[in-house]
């Protein structure tokens, strides 16, 4: 079920909070043990929540539509009183005494925190195959990688555990687990969603952000999100609206968009082809599809690359004399900050600002552009290599379409577009200007209908 | 489809266009990373060094032509924020 599915039943008294909440710990404690979508299971505060949920509703005190909603939270994001590991044995017993900004939210809407979800450690990687808190697996195929960094959370939702799981996404850390798990993943415009109690890996890309089953869920959660807040030293001013799509969403005469440079190359051809036919959907419910000519996104994911390597060094510095109790691949990304001298990072942020304002162009031209989430389906766990016209590293592979956006800052969006051959889920991109978030889940909702159901 | 290069501001560089496609990949530097360990006092063993090796270089191979295209006047995007949507 969905939120609003579950907002819906709560409210029709098909089944209480306590009693889906009670359902779902106890799946959490079936399943966890082969996905390890979860680092912390809270069982006790949760139920607690939960009565605390259903005693409101009964008093007629609603607040809303995540009321007494069972949901997880990446494990990076501060808890009050509840360890929060950010995936790595360094901060194993980091306990907060305050909660982060998007948890003090989803606390102030009633929704009831069943646990801390399993991630890539420190949120560096994309396999999630954590060596400490073990390695998340595909509800889809448990020999294959949800995707990362935020793995435990599209997992958990692709498993039918929670419906809605917060995640962070810092070169495409809640994009490309939403790609490899079918699920629904958006990234806000920077600034939007608040950085405040979430560990930083890159102070200037990372972005908060919703994993669900469908658009309209993400945008319930986004309207929750959203908003300024002085604790975040990045935080936007910028208005916040509605961004739940109507039901029946127009996307009549929006300027769609289809890359005619680099997003379609090296991809596999199915996923190619799947976004096409949903562009051609679009084009048939009235959009404006065209071709367009973006930036060159790979000079982009480089400078990202510059810009993270040296942020998450110094970030950690302080940490790296604990070499033997990092990952192995953790630890290779951090000794390689350290190794760019001051002079790249400037450079790196004086060629961002070219280029973003290179981008902002585009936008003259189109409303969205639509690319595939990632150019290639779920990798098998331990796969360090991809065939791709030439063999590729399986993390520049799963970051190729998704890092440049969180170095423009851009809002972004990955929603299944079907299966491929092997019955794995494939996912689309739809990236919008600063703020269009309204714009780009009403083109998701609009289209994630055509793209493929659930299976049973 | 052949890429067509993205047309740059002229005023935004003096040398070329923003696309490693168009640049030549002899600008990078050939760097020591050992010795530069060494002169930073950064302790990574030799293996670890030599794992880290492969990927600086290719970094520096692609960011290094990028920064020869940057014009003095170009200010970072150290307090980054995204345009309002009147100011796009």
């Amino acid at each position: 079920m969905n939120v609003q599915d579950i907002a819906r039943a709560l409210r029709a008294r098909e089944f209480s909070s306590m009693e889906l909440t009670r359902e779902t710990l106890d799946r959490i404690k079936k399943l966890n043990h082969s996905l390890a979508a979860f680092i912390t299971v809270m069982e006790e505060s949760a139920m607690a929540r939960a009565g605390q949920a259903d005693a409101e509703l009964g008093r007629g005190i609603d607040r809303g539509v995540f009321h007494g909603v069972p949901v997880a939270v990446k494990d990076l994001f501060f808890t009050r009183g509840v360890r929060t590991t950010g995936g790595s044995r360094i901060f194993a017993e980091q306990i907060p005494a305050h909660d982060a900004a998007v948890v003090e939210k989803l606390d102030a809407a009633g929704a009831v925190l069943v646990g801390k979800t399993n991630m890539h450690e420190l949120a560096y990687g994309v396999t999630s195959g954590n060596p400490h808190y073990g390695t998340v697996r595909n509800p889809w195929d448990m020999n294959r990688i949800p995707g990362g960094s935020s793995g435990g959370s599209g997992s958990a939702v692709a498993a039918g555990l929670v419906p809605l799981a917060l995640g962070s996404d810092t070169g495409g850390s809640i994009r490309i687990p939403a790609s490899y798990c079918g699920v629904v993943g958006l990234k806000p415009t920077y600034g939007l969603v608040s950085r405040f109690g979430s560990m930083p890996l890159s102070f200037t890309l990372d972005h908060m952000g919703p994993m669900t089953r469908t658009v309209r869920d993400a945008a319930l959660t986004l309207n929750l999100l959203a908003g300024f807040d002085p604790r975040d030293p990045s935080s936007s001013r910028q208005p916040v609206t509605d961004y739940l799509p109507s039901n029946n969403p127009s996307i009549a005469d929006v300027r769609i968009g289809l890359p005619e440079n680099f997003y379609f190359e090296r991809v596999e051809p199915e996923i190619a082809k799947a976004v096409k036919r949903v562009a051609e959907t679009a084009q048939t419910a009235g959009a404006r599809v065209s071709s367009v000519q973006v930036p060159d996104i790979k000079a982009i994911n480089t400078v990202a690359r510059v810009i993270l390597l040296a942020e998450a060094s110094a970030l950690l510095e302080s940490f790296l004399a604990r070499r033997t109790e990092f990952g192995s691949d953790v630890l290779g990304l951090l000794d390689q900050g350290r190794f760019l001298p001051a002079t790249d990072y400037v450079n790196a942020q004086r060629l961002r600002r070219i280029l973003r304002e290179e981008f902002l162009a585009v936008w003259k031209q189109v409303d969205c552009l639509l690319t595939p989430a990632t150019p290639c389906t779920a990798p098998k766990i331990g796969q360090s290599t991809l065939e791709m016209e030439g063999e590729e590293d399986v993390r520049l592979a799963s970051t190729r379409l998704v890092r440049a956006v969180n170095a423009m800052g851009f809002p972004a969006l990955s929603i299944p577009c079907g299966r491929d051959s092997k019955g794995l889920p494939m996912g689309l991109q739809i990236i919008g200007p600063p703020f269009q978030e309204s714009l780009i889940l009403r083109v998701g909702a609009a289209l994630e209908g055509t793209t493929g159901s659930w299976p049973a | 489809m052949p890429l067509k290069p993205w047309p740059l501001p002229q005023s935004q560089t003096n040398q070329g266009k923003i696309g490693s496609e168009t640049l030549d990949s002899k600008m990078a530097l050939q760097r020591n990373w050992k010795l530069i360990a060494v002169g930073l006092n950064l302790d990574v063993p030799d293996a670890d060094l030599e794992k880290a090796q492969a990927s600086l270089e290719k970094l520096e191979k692609d960011f290094r032509p990028l920064v020869g295209l940057l014009s003095p006047e170009t200010e970072p995007a150290f307090r980054f924020e995204c345009p309002s949507e009147e100011e796009l």
